[in-house]
């Protein structure tokens, strides 16, 4: 797998205090990354070290396998947390500005800027000023500044963050187009059903400190139990050595295996005592009661 | 480069589309009528002193064959010559303070030599009002009507200046140059840097400086923001002459300009010094507003901070009468070194001829390592004070950083 992000056990500290601690991940091509963590946990610091607005402590933060060099402007668009606007700029040429910084011609950035305009439904309004838009409109444009130049890498600090639910809708489509025309996503979200909905793979910090690395499935594997959720019709033992039930009632039982024995011997073991399982799942739990567990945990 | 065209440009075209712009550049002109009003109390201060001066006089020497003064006015320090040449020579020598010459032929001449020492633009008609009285009591005295039209500043005094025994020139012609510097220095220090000042300010209040530094090195932004506020300087200028040169064009039949144009010199040495100190003046300052606009949260706490700085910058202008008295002087010499002061001081002293070569060479280096150091710690505090929104950025955390970076 190609990575467009190696971070190596990089460290951030502002004077004494460490705010980002020894922390290591890989983003590959294709990926949509989740960063996840608790406010002040040394996301956007870690962002900003990636970006070289901060100098590391220690350790390394490359892109597409080098230290960030603003040549590579022109490969990444990157929405910060802390964002705004030339208020008193038009819309156009406030996408054509920055369109033309990130190294396009302006008849080219004339061209993308009336593109995504159109795309947010918002070509109407390419003369308009900026303080006049919605915030919602506002934060369309603070978008457009990011994916104007197409870029390979997207790094987004809270995208999501004050958007209503049509514009977070809209939003998450157009992750999806840029991801399937190749695109790269790593975003920070607090917003664990969107993570869920979009990422593939993610990395969970806590103080500083890398808590939660790999798949999606894979995370949540590492929190889910082997519990069998079962609808069926006809009798189940509440007393037998294959499993310990937690409850069994209106046809509903929630069966645990014990160590000697697997979920696939506790099915097998109903059907052969002739219960008619109707439905059945293996208990994993939301990406939301991961992050609440993890926060809380102090094994992290 | 291509970046701070594109900065520049952006810088430009925000500014003049403002009318506020517009506003504040046609104000600028009442504004410098009114602060020459406040001036002008200055200004009569240093007359009176000069007039002091010229009383004070050690040794006024009176050629005057015909006897036309009376001998009961001629009191020291008044000493009559009988030798011309040798009274002369005292003035080349700086041994007498001055030398009347009054002609046979005064009542149809009507005018008066005076032979004096070049002490700076001050001294110019320095003896003028000695010379009036002087002839206007002596008319007085005498009682002919034909002499009567001598009174009153009825006598043209000729001037000619020694200065380390050559003749000088002091006309007025001399300071156009030193003015339109001096109005150019202005304009580029004070305004075009309040734009700097609001422009960097903005970026932070606005939260655009972390896009800006994904995609453009920090040293660009700030020289995009630079060289597009020069801009928006000239084209002030261009304003300001370009209405200047209109009111003359159609004032020239009731304005008598007392300056002979043709007679402005274009010394390139001293164009290229005042240059060199309008530069550098500028880049001081603007070093100055890009620290400030850095460490405060809000362009209204930066404002309310540079102005410190400015009023230390315009401090030279509270004793200007003492700088054109003394341009040598203690004082002078002081705030010749002090960077915020140093460039305009400096320029005026020139005008003054009161710069050596060694001074100006020394100067002009001090001056060089001031824009330097001055932008080396706006950059560190642009470093550590762009990302902080909400906070101004402590002494203590400056003056850690400033010392971690250069160990």
């Amino acid at each position: 797998m190609e990575s467009v992000i190696h971070v190596k056990n990089l460290v951030k500290s502002f004077g004494k205090t460490p705010v980002v601690k020894d922390l290591s991940f890989d983003v590959n091509k294709g990926d949509v990354f989740a960063f996840l963590g608790a406010n002040g946990s040394g996301k956007t610091t870690t962002i900003r070290c990636l970006l070289d607005i901060l100098q590391p402590t220690r350790g390394s933060a490359l892109i597409f396998g080098n230290k960030f060099d603003l040549a590579l402007a022109s490969r990444i668009g990157y929405l910060p947390e802390e964002r705004g606007l030339y208020t008193n700029a038009q819309v156009m040429e406030t996408l054509v500005y920055f369109a033309q910084l990130k190294g396009m011609t302006t008849a080219d950035a004339k061209q993308k800027a009336l593109k995504y305009l159109d795309r947010v439904e918002l070509s109407a309004h390419h003369a308009t000023e900026i303080k006049k838009l919605s915030s919602g409109q506002q934060q369309k444009i603070q978008l457009g500044i990011t994916l104007i130049n197409a870029p390979d890498l997207l790094i987004l600090d809270e995208p999501t963050k004050g958007l209503d639910p049509v514009n977070r809708s809209l939003l998450m489509e157009l992750l999806d187009e840029l991801n399937e025309n190749g695109a790269t996503i790593v975003f920070v979200s607090h917003q664990m059903d969107e993570v869920e909905k979009i990422a593939n793979r993610l990395v969970m910090i806590k103080n500083g400190s890398q808590a939660l690395y790999g798949s999606l499935q894979e995370v949540k594997k590492q929190f889910g139990t082997n519990t069998i959720h079962i609808t069926y019709q006809g009798e189940i033992p509440s007393n037998d050595a294959m499993y310990r039930s937690s409850s069994i009632e209106n046809n509903v039982a929630e069966l645990t295996p014990t160590s000697e024995t697997s979920t696939n011997d506790v099915i097998s073991h109903l059907i052969q005592h002739n219960v008619i399982i109707n439905d059945f799942t293996i208990g994993t739990p939301s990406l939301q009661d991961v992050f609440v567990k993890v926060m809380k945990s102090e094994q992290y | 480069m291509n970046h701070i065209y594109l900065i520049a440009q952006r810088e430009y075209i925000r500014t003049v589309r403002k009318p506020i712009f517009w506003i504040s550049t046609l104000l600028l002109p009442t504004f410098i009528i009114l602060v020459s009003f406040v001036s002008g109390y200055s200004a009569d201060q240093a007359e009176k002193s000069i007039q002091e001066e010229a009383q004070n006089a050690q040794s006024i020497l009176l050629y005057d064959p015909l006897t036309f003064i009376p001998e009961a006015f001629v009191i020291d320090p008044l000493e009559k010559v009988q030798d011309i040449d040798e009274a002369k020579s005292k003035i080349i020598d700086g041994s007498a303070d001055a030398l009347f010459i009054i002609p046979e032929d005064i009542t149809t001449t009507k005018k008066v030599e005076v032979y004096t020492q070049d002490t700076g633009v001050m001294s110019l008609g320095k003896f003028d009002p000695v010379v009036q009285s002087l002839i206007g009591a002596s008319v007085a005295s005498q009682l002919d009507p034909q002499l009567q039209p001598l009174i009153g500043g009825g006598v043209t005094i000729e001037s000619t200046y020694y200065k380390n025994g050559d003749r000088t020139e002091i006309s007025l012609e001399k300071y156009v140059i030193p003015l339109a510097a001096f109005a150019l220095y202005f304009l580029l220090v004070f305004m075009a840097n309040n734009f700097l000042l609001t422009s960097v300010s903005e970026e932070k209040e606005n939260r655009m400086i972390e896009i800006m530094f994904s995609i453009v090195e920090r040293k660009s932004l700030i020289w995009g923001k630079i060289v597009g506020i020069t801009l928006i300087a000239f084209t002030q200028i261009a304003v300001l002459v370009s209405a200047t040169a209109l009111i003359i064009y159609f004032s020239t039949s009731n304005f008598d300009i007392p300056i002979d144009l043709t007679k402005i010199v274009f010394d390139p040495v001293n164009i290229s010094l005042y240059l060199f100190y309008i530069l550098s003046g500028f880049l001081i300052i603007a070093s100055v507003m890009v620290g400030v606009g850095s460490v405060m949260p809000t362009y209204k706490e930066a404002q309310s901070f540079s102005s410190i700085f400015i009023i230390a910058s315009i401090f030279p202008m509270y004793f200007f009468s003492i700088l054109l008295q003394e341009p040598t002087g203690t004082i002078s010499q002081i705030v010749s070194y002090f960077p915020l002061t140093a460039p305009m001081v400096l320029a005026a002293r020139l005008t003054l001829d009161a710069l050596t070569a060694t001074e100006i060479v020394v100067s002009s280096a001090l001056v060089i390592l001031y824009v330097i150091g001055g932008f080396y710690v706006a950059f560190k505090l642009f470093e550590l004070g762009s990302l902080e929104y909400n906070n101004k950025v402590s002494f203590d955390s400056i003056k850690e950083y400033l010392i971690k970076k250069s160990n």
